[in-house]
């Protein structure tokens, strides 16, 4: 029991990380993504971009909520109404008006973004 | 025109006659359950895409995985080997060589931007068990790496990622023309087939093994000082002790050195292999832990396919690529040794996991054949069903037999094998009676392996 434990206070360090698989988002269109779409991601249009700050701006249910964009936020161009392959991204795609599915790092918070989908054919 | 009927024809109208009235007395089939639908998608769906199906990675006959031998079985036309057929997808999407020498499927997981040199070559885990293997403490985990599905990551959207990866007609992956993704409703039935498939709960360990080698096996599995091996695989599943790992801990990703052992068999053919990071982007070296229970009969090993045998695969522990790796020296500085185990240590313990692996043969082939009977089973389904028995048996078989366990079993596995492949192509009655026969004999042959409690 004694080495067991000792085992425990040792493994302790280890971390868990995030999950769910980032390469084949990209394909998937907007509002398609399986348990993400229709339950935690923002599904709407950009109302402000800053590129300066890194942020986008949404409203959602009534609530303006500014969304931060990391390093680590992928961006995914998404071309599957054109029937084109989507492509990767940037901060400049997310134009004011454009459709944008925004999955947040943390769903209750909805503060910080992990990818954003940007439809390229919108407005 | 004498329009009496003849004696033909009121033979005719008779036979009609009684063709309407079984049509009218037979009852219809049964509706088909959320399982049985996500095995006819499993097993036949497309996608609309390059002509594969889960089935083609994930076969029945080979425990729901896919190794060497058994793709040398199969005709140059099946959509396996799309690469070798379809000149759309002739570069970066396979390495047919390295596919068909040692069933490494290429995967991007760290993104599709540089197909030619951004690309990991893995083994394909079998299916079964996941009922037991996917949820952690962390959320759920899939694939070698743990993160092998998009959207949530979950089992349930497993398959739309691998749609994208693996049935597209042509690089570009576009949905709708390349492929189209699962809906909703055959993602629901796709887990529900998969969750259904192997062992539905976790064995509690220590078993009364009737084999000496396989008790002192399992004794050295368990032994916190010696093989360590029940802290990361648990009752010798895919979860970690929650004695260490805390309540919950399920299913947990290791950096266990397998990438830097020496002379990888993919390597040794000079193809193009690339280094494989494991869990996230950039990966941090952890692959998953897969369950032991199945693995006798589910090689090659670990996610590169690095190893052939059961042995060699437990050998890896005692090896300097794992005592120096991270999980390694985190298991060394919580017991104060890494693992060092003696040839007929490794025989043990290898001979352990092969009863076991033996033990679900046999539960399996009896859930099998007693499905087979079932008032739903149309004769097909129980033929169909059948012959998967007849695969458990034959595995039991071959794990205990490559070992030299149970040698008096073994042979009488195969009468009991004689009996149900009678039964395979018998009739109705006959067949219930054979299967019938099998499955009261099953019982003896578990308890020649482990004691009755």
């Amino acid at each position: 029991m004694t080495r067991t434990m000792a085992m425990a206070l040792i493994f302790a360090v280890l971390a868990t990380g995030a999950y769910g698989q980032e390469a084949a988002e990209r394909y998937i269109p907007i509002g398609q993504s399986p348990g993400v779409s229709g339950k935690s991601s923002y599904l709407g249009p950009v109302r402000n971009v800053s590129m300066s700050a890194g942020t986008l701006t949404v409203l959602e249910d009534g609530v303006t909520r500014i969304v931060k964009v990391t390093d680590q936020t992928r961006i995914y161009q998404d071309y599957s109404a054109k029937q084109r392959s989507n492509g990767i991204g940037g901060l400049g795609d997310c134009r004011i008006g454009r459709t944008v599915e925004i999955k947040f790092i943390d769903a209750a918070r909805r503060s910080e973004a992990e990818w954003i989908k940007v439809r390229m054919n919108g407005p | 025109m004498d329009r009496r009927p003849t004696q033909a024809s009121l033979h005719f109208a008779a036979l009609a006659g009684a063709t309407i009235a079984l049509a009218a007395c037979r009852v219809p089939p049964p509706p088909e359950t959320l399982v049985e639908k996500g095995e006819r998608i499993f097993f036949n769906e497309t996608f609309a895409g390059n002509g594969r199906t889960c089935r083609t990675c994930h076969r029945p006959e080979d425990n729901f995985g896919l190794s060497p031998n058994f793709i040398a079985t199969l005709p140059p036309a099946d959509a396996l080997f799309v690469a070798e057929t379809n000149p759309a997808l002739a570069k970066n999407f396979e390495n047919p060589r390295l596919m068909r020498e040692f069933a490494l499927i290429l995967e991007n997981q760290d993104g599709f931007d540089d197909l030619a040199t951004n690309f990991n070559l893995r083994g394909i885990p079998h299916t079964l068990a996941l009922r037991t293997s996917v949820a952690s403490s962390a959320g759920p985990r899939t694939g070698w790496g743990g993160d092998g599905a998009p959207g949530d990551g979950s089992l349930r959207a497993f398959a739309t990622g691998a749609v994208i990866q693996h049935f597209a007609k042509t690089l570009a992956r576009v949905p709708g023309v390349d492929f189209r993704l699962p809906t909703n409703d055959e993602l629901d039935a796709l887990e529900a087939f998969q969750f259904s498939l192997g062992r539905q709960q976790d064995l509690a360990l220590p078993l009364p093994l009737v084999s000496p080698v396989a008790a002192r096996g399992q004794a050295i599995f368990l032994d916190n000082t010696l093989g360590k091996c029940n802290a990361c695989h648990v009752n010798a599943g895919a979860n970690a002790d929650p004695r260490i790992f805390g309540p919950n801990a399920g299913n947990r990703s290791f950096n266990t050195g397998v990438e830097a052992l020496p002379d990888q068999p993919a390597r040794l053919t000079g193809e193009p292999v690339s280094d494989d990071d494991g869990f996230g982007i950039p990966g941090n070296g952890e692959f998953n832990t897969p369950p032991l229970v199945e693995a006798a009969d589910t090689g090659p090993f670990f996610h590169n396919n690095s190893v052939a045998t059961l042995e060699a695969a437990v050998g890896f522990y005692d090896g300097e690529a794992f005592n120096n790796s991270p999980a390694g020296q985190l298991l060394k500085t919580a017991t104060g040794s890494g693992i060092e185990l003696d040839a007929t240590q490794i025989a043990a313990i290898a001979a352990f996991l092969r009863v076991l692996n033996a033990l679900e043969n046999l539960r399996e082939a009896d859930n099998l054949a007693m499905r087979s009977i079932a008032a739903t089973a149309t004769a097909a389904r129980g033929t169909e069903l059948l012959g998967r028995a007849l695969e458990e048996l034959d595995d039991a078989a071959t794990v205990l037999r490559t070992a030299e366990l149970h040698p008096q079993s073994v042979a009488k596995l195969a009468g009991v094998r004689l009996t149900l492949e009678r039964a395979r192509k018998a009739h109705s009655g006959e067949r219930t009676r054979l299967v019938r026969g099998v499955l009261a004999a099953l019982p003896g042959l578990r308890g020649e392996l482990v004691r009755a409690n």
